[in-house]
């Protein structure tokens, strides 16, 4: 059971806040309107078929997509219409969807990459070593190209990267897309061990099931639209969201 | 020894071509379109010299130091000045290749308003005569072009493998969404290709004006031999730029040992149309599929 016990004990500070987002993608209109928030130390993920806007959503918040209307308050700043670079600055950062690695650089050299915005070169190495820890196989393939890793070997890999940057909050596009069953359980496991070491995360994802078993809380998109929103526990029991999003 | 000369003459053909090609190559890998407005870099880094050498009298080794570092400013200027309201624009690559068609020939006019369409020349003094070298002739200016064109090489490369810049560079590369995300500016990266391509083209056109005589129009054949070049060692491909360079180099001077020497470009261009029928990745390229929906 995913009760949310951090949160319970001490008042509840929202790191995100999402109000009237409107979001055309390619001309057309992608999000309607939507709100939501995200409380600082949560699991939060939103879900929904495909096309329903959650990704669009994510990429707004992101800086990768520019925002018809409404207000995107991290930490308090309204940061719509930012780029990605300058948020990375205020430590919101981005695994994108598809993993994107750096395909012809080295695994080590992608970690260095996502530490591009820091300069001391002993927090760097500290920090890639606290990666390796994390995900052990990286550091086997260190000097291995990034393009040839395997897709599970790879969606490590850009998590990996994305912490090099000590994020307070990490946003996942869609983690567990193209991945063998065995690596969603691995990611799904990592992704809950960051958030145990205090990183705030917000989840896109498909896999509607294993999403809201590791989230505290969970919105379901709809033809972009926010058509529910709950506690995780609570959206896997609702019968709406069982017939329609968790094959009953 | 003609045969050794020939050799000799394509190597030092090549490391030019070689300049221009990884400069055109840098450039390419960030903004991913065919900057043709880079052949007038070249031409402006000779004319650049020649002002500095002989107009204004400066000494010859500053004056080549501050003429890679003008060529260097143009192609910052060329970007910020035409692509980078077209960037914000969005526009199609199509459209970038023809704005750089139209930087090339304004500012190929240019030069020819201020300096008129004659051969200009920065040597003085009569020409000296070369070492013998295993058969062939080689001259103090061609040592020079070899020496300084391989140091640039070098450096380049160093730069690209080994400096944080450089890796940000090669990021960018590979994908230019990813390194947003993870905090590279891509504006300050497409600003340092086009200041690192433009120094390198700009330094090919510095020498060889000391080689030989320099005229406005030159910058025509230098960029289409750099995309030549180019492509047939596999396009954004940067080893590929310098052995696509060596080849066409040695190619088109070896070829001309059996027939006249009028035939060189001919001999670029029947290489060119035989690797974009039969290896179109070039040498060292990627083979990219055709993507499908």
């Amino acid at each position: 059971m995913n009760v949310n016990l951090k949160t319970n004990s001490q008042k509840l500070t929202t790191i995100l806040e999402v109000y009237n987002l409107t979001v055309y993608y390619d001309s057309v209109l992608a999000l309607n309107d939507i709100s939501l928030y995200v409380n600082e130390g949560e699991i939060v993920t939103m879900i929904g078929p495909n096309g329903a806007g959650k990704s669009t959503a994510l990429k707004a918040i992101c800086g990768l997509l520019k925002p018809e209307s409404g207000v995107i308050l991290f930490q308090g700043e309204n940061i719509n219409g930012r780029q990605p670079h300058q948020l990375v600055e205020r430590k919101l950062c981005l695994v994108p969807e598809g993993r994107r690695v750096f395909a012809s650089m080295t695994v080590l050299e992608n970690l260095e990459m996502g530490a591009f915005t820091i300069n001391n070169k002993g927090k760097v190495r500290d920090d890639i070593n606290k990666v390796y820890g994390l995900f052990p196989v990286l550091k086997e393939r260190r000097r291995q190209k990034a393009g040839t890793l395997s897709s599970g070997e790879q969606q490590m890999l850009a998590i990996g990267r994305a912490l090099m940057l000590n994020p307070r909050l990490l946003l996942l596009d869609e983690p567990s897309l193209g991945l063998s069953p065995t690596y969603v359980d691995i990611v799904f496991e990592k992704i809950k061990e960051i958030n145990n070491n205090g990183t705030t995360i917000l989840i896109v994802e498909q896999n509607a099931r294993m999403a809201l078993e590791h989230a505290d809380r969970g919105y379901v998109f709809e033809i972009g639209k926010i058509a529910f929103e709950d506690k995780a526990k609570n959206l896997l029991e609702n019968d709406e969201v069982r017939k329609s999003f968790l094959g009953g | 020894m003609l045969f050794n000369q020939l050799l000799l003459n394509g190597i030092i053909a090549g490391s030019i071509y070689a300049l221009i090609a990884i400069g055109f190559t840098v450039i390419y890998r960030t903004v991913k379109f065919f900057n043709l407005a880079h052949g007038i870099v070249y031409t402006a880094g000779a004319y650049f010299a020649y002002t500095l050498t002989i107009s204004l009298h400066l000494n010859i080794i500053l004056s080549f130091f501050l003429s890679i570092f003008f060529a260097a400013l143009l192609g910052i200027a060329i970007d910020r000045c035409v692509y980078y309201p077209l960037r914000r624009k969005s526009a199609s690559n199509m459209i970038f290749l023809l704005a750089s068609f139209g930087v090339f020939i304004f500012l190929q006019n240019l030069i020819q308003l201020i300096y008129g369409a004659q051969i200009l020349t920065i040597r003085t003094g009569p020409v000296k005569e070369g070492h013998h070298f295993l058969g062939a002739v080689i001259t103090d200016i061609q040592i020079l072009i070899l020496v300084v064109s391989s140091l640039l090489l070098v450096i380049l490369w160093m730069f690209i493998k080994k400096s944080k810049l450089g890796k940000a560079m090669r990021a960018v590369s590979d994908d230019p969404i990813a390194a947003s995300v993870v905090g590279i500016n891509p504006e300050r990266i497409i600003m340092t290709s086009f200041a690192i391509g433009s120094a390198l083209a700009g330094a090919a056109g510095i020498l060889i004006s000391y080689e030989t005589n320099i005229e406005p129009t030159m910058g025509f054949s230098a960029i289409l031999k750099g995309i030549i070049a180019s492509i047939i060692g596999g396009i954004g491909s940067i080893p590929g730029a310098v052995l696509g360079a060596f080849f066409l180099g040695l190619a088109e001077n070896l070829g001309i040992w059996k027939i006249s020497a009028g035939w060189k470009d001919a001999i670029a261009f029947a290489i060119l149309i035989i690797f974009l029928l039969i290896r179109p990745w070039g040498f060292l390229g990627v083979r990219t599929e055709k993507k499908s929906l």
